[in-house]
């Protein structure tokens, strides 16, 4: 167990985090994913150090950081924190950058080396504002690294990303950091980004983690409503909750009959907002379409499967 | 939270603000004879001098101020890059030095009424009145309300001025429906500041002998030696302060008059015929008689005088202007950047309120901090008498207590230039500074500093202009036989040795000239 959280609760007016419980193994990513202002910014700052939390404690590597008695300052807890903006200083050079945190400075064969990992050589003597976002971005990363911390916390690490570029920084860090063989805690308000870059994701709401599991669990086996419907379209009936993949569209037979309110076209495929018939009563339904079946105002769906709720 | 930084606040506070409280409560209590007559006699005048002489001078800058930063903001005519600059430049120019220089101009055997007599006009006009007194101030201080408050129509103007064409609305009418209340706070809180001046000022005040409630506190204080009578007037000063600056917080309300930034590109209107030569006819005034006409005064006579008044003693004088200014704004800047620093990392609503709290000397007329001062001073040298650690006045009338005076007044112009310049550095800077492994203070040295280096240096040139100028706190603080360029400039003028005065003045004025040169600069670019 590198990071262990154990009933940590914040607040400021009313609660912000509410007794959270968390135990994040070697070498994880780990995703902090909500809504703006469920808490899971403060959250992180509380890991940091750059907030006190009101109660619980904080463990890395077995080794008490926070609790009753003891509250580590942030320069001491050995923690990295990549900023939403970066946060490189603007009178330093990359080379000065790196070296920032690094004991030894005359030790100039780590920032060639930390160069060489983010893919960013002779870089050393650039200033911050001549960096494009992803370059900076990487620089921040390698600052980071260059202290060698337990674990690495990164605030909304892609929100100031080009959605075009997106993809490839994602895939770039995460690459980075799994070289690197770092423990991660990313906070996120953006579902796919969670899913693509963690091994498991903390879903926090109203400052409780509503669920803590792997992306598969989460997208297929989400406890609650809210989590389901943060994760992409779903669908209800009855308090439970189907995933678009999880419907079939028959033109005659099947189980429920629908009726198409309006469809939108999405270019590949279309988007049909029914109105599902199940037992005399109607629920509103979204179904993505690949085939014309929009064409014609009645059908009937299949629920292939469904999956479980609270 | 009682930590190492905010208890340094707490205690920088509450030595600061003690001079005030003193004030206050030696105010209160039983009426000497004295306060008595002055309530029966004087007590009126000086309220009601004082309350026509801020309401006069402040209808005059703000007409002078809003009308020349609306002609210069919005309108495009030849030589206004001239007029942008040369409008703020009375900045530069004492209001006392000012009062000096045209009671000499108008002077009975003096420039003025030599020509009247020359073209045959033999009645003499007598000038040491409040109507001059008001023209006078306000030609001083209406670079306030101008500076600020073209600030604000500038970065009005580049927001809206091409939404509202675009949304066809008239310039005029923009103006005045949009900009112009727009740019209610900067125009309030610009006279705000002209008001509190006017009750704070000392010298010309007292020089045309208009009874104003900073003479009277000194005169009470000093001349009828009566501490109670002298302390209750100044309450009064700070109730009028006070008042004002609850008509600029009223005023302010709970509207937003936040813009955004933009920089788009803003056409100019061009003026013509008749309206440009008005507008030159208006600029002129100001410019004219608030600078150039001060400028050609000293100018004339410092050279008349360069050869008598060049000694040593001028030499110290003016060493003592730079030492004291240098060392003062030095400590200030020190201070309020410990305190604003301790606002950024623990920001809790104490914290984030005691710049305020000590900003509140600023707003207090000199007088009253003098006296406050003086008060807190003495007691503590007859506390250190009575328990024999020195055996006489040991504080009161030293060195250190007008550095200590021109802390407590001029902290507000240091720790605002602090604040707002931290808010242009990210705090996650010194977030990611401490998670590389430094504390709070190897963090401020090493990133905060450096990266506000440039705007401190800027503090500090307003805070050292602020204190070269400075007059009542000076001439009753100072210690024995101490005299700055400011307190010469007074001796001097009340020993009846105006002209002599103009190479002190001159001192005065180019010293605050060239850091306004450079801010002016800087910000026309």
């Amino acid at each position: 167990m590198i990071l262990e959280l154990k009933e940590l609760n914040k607040s400021f007016d009313k609660p912000v985090l509410k007794d959270i419980n968390l135990k994040i193994e070697q070498g994880e990513i780990i995703s902090i994913l909500g809504k703006s202002g469920s808490g899971k910014s403060t959250l992180l700052n509380v890991i940091a150090g750059f907030e006190r939390a009101g109660s619980g404690s904080l463990e890395i590597n077995g080794e008490i950081i926070f609790n009753k008695k003891t509250d580590t300052e942030p320069q001491n807890r050995n923690i990295g924190f990549v900023f939403q903006n970066y946060a490189l200083f603007p009178h330093l050079n990359v080379e000065a950058n790196l070296l920032f945190g690094v004991k030894n400075k005359k030790n100039k064969s780590i920032v060639r080396e930390l160069l060489e990992m983010v893919e960013l050589e002779g870089y050393e003597k650039k200033y911050p504002h001549e960096l494009s976002g992803g370059e900076q971005q990487r620089i921040s990363i390698a600052r980071v690294l260059a202290t060698n911390p337990d674990i690495i916390l990164l605030d909304e690490p892609f929100s100031s990303v080009d959605t075009l570029l997106k993809a490839q920084i994602e895939k770039e860090l995460l690459t980075l950091i799994k070289k690197s063989g770092k423990t991660a805690v990313f906070v996120t308000h953006d579902p796919k980004e969670a899913m693509a870059i963690s091994d498991r994701v903390a879903f926090l709401e109203d400052g409780e983690i509503v669920q803590f599991d792997t992306p598969q669990n989460i997208y297929y086996k989400p406890k609650t409503n809210s989590v389901a419907s943060f994760f992409g379209i779903a669908n209800f009936i009855e308090e439970k909750c189907y995933r678009l993949n999880e419907i079939e569209l028959h033109v005659e037979s099947g189980m429920y009959k629908a009726k198409l309110e309006y469809s939108i076209f999405r270019g590949e495929y279309h988007e049909l907002h029914i109105s599902l018939n199940v037992e005399g009563k109607n629920y509103p339904f979204v179904v993505f379409d690949y085939s014309d079946f929009h064409t014609r105002d009645e059908f009937y769906i299949s629920l292939k499967s469904h999956l479980t709720t609270s | 939270m009682f930590n190492r930084w905010s208890s340094f606040s707490y205690i920088l506070t509450f030595i600061l603000i003690l001079p005030i409280a003193l004030v206050i409560n030696h105010a209160f209590g039983s009426d000497t004879q004295t306060l008595t007559h002055l309530k029966e006699t004087v007590l009126v005048e000086y309220v009601t001098t004082t309350f026509i002489l801020v309401v006069s001078v402040g209808f005059l800058t703000l007409f002078l101020g809003v009308l020349s930063a609306y002609l210069t903001t919005f309108y495009e005519f030849k030589f206004v890059g001239f007029f942008v600059i040369a409008l703020a430049l009375p900045f530069a120019i004492p209001t006392y030095i000012m009062g000096y220089i045209y009671s000499d101009i108008f002077g009975y055997f003096n420039h003025f009424h030599l020509f009247l007599r020359s073209i045959g006009i033999k009645e003499y006009f007598n000038v040491l009145n409040i109507y001059s007194v008001i023209v006078i101030m306000s030609l001083a201080l209406y670079p306030y309300v101008y500076f600020i408050v073209k600030a604000s129509f500038e970065k009005s103007q580049s927001a809206l001025l091409n939404p509202a064409l675009s949304l066809g609305s008239s310039r005029l009418k923009l103006f005045f429906k949009i900009i112009l209340p727009l740019s209610r706070p900067a125009i309030v809180g610009s006279l705000a500041l002209v008001m509190m001046e006017t009750i704070s000022e000392y010298g010309i005040t007292e020089y045309y002998n208009i009874k104003t409630f900073t003479p009277a506190i000194f005169n009470t204080w000093f001349g009828l030696h009566d501490s109670k009578s002298a302390t209750y007037i100044a309450v009064m000063a700070m109730v009028m302060v006070l008042a004002v600056l609850g008509f600029e917080k009223f005023n302010r309300g709970k509207a937003s008059y936040k813009i955004e930034s933009t920089n788009s590109e803003v056409k100019k209107q061009k003026l013509k015929g008749y309206r440009l030569y008005l507008s030159y006819f208006f600029l002129s005034i100001p410019v004219t008689f608030g600078f150039f006409v001060p400028l050609i005064w000293i100018g004339v006579y410092s050279y008349e005088y360069v050869t008598t008044a060049l000694d040593e003693k001028f030499v110290a004088v003016l060493t003592n202007s730079l030492l004291s200014s240098t060392l003062s704004a030095f400590l200030i800047m020190l201070l309020a950047f410990l305190v604003a620093y301790t606002g950024r990392i623990f920001p809790t609503f104490i914290n984030r309120y005691l710049s305020k709290i000590l900003s509140l000397g600023f707003t207090m007329p000199g007088a009253v901090i003098a006296i406050g001062i003086i008060m807190l001073f003495t007691d503590i040298d007859k506390w250190l008498i009575e328990h024999y650690i020195t055996s006489s006045m040991f504080l009161s009338g030293s060195y250190f207590t007008l550095l200590f005076a021109y802390i407590v007044r001029f902290f507000a112009i240091g720790v605002s230039s602090v604040e707002s310049s931290f808010e242009r550095v990210s705090i996650d800077l010194n977030k990611a500074s401490r998670s590389l492994g430094f504390n709070y203070f190897q963090t401020m040295k090493k990133v905060e500093l450096p990266l506000m280096k440039n705007s401190l240096l800027f503090g500090f040139a307003l805070v050292f202009i602020a204190t070269i100028k400075e007059l009542p706190v000076t001439l009753v603080l100072r210690p024995f036989n101490y005299e700055t360029l400011a307190t010469k400039t007074y001796t001097l003028a009340n020993s009846q040795m105006i002209h002599e005065t103009a190479i002190y003045a001159l001192c005065i004025i180019a010293i605050s000239l060239i850091p306004l040169t450079i801010i002016l600069l800087k910000r026309h670019r």
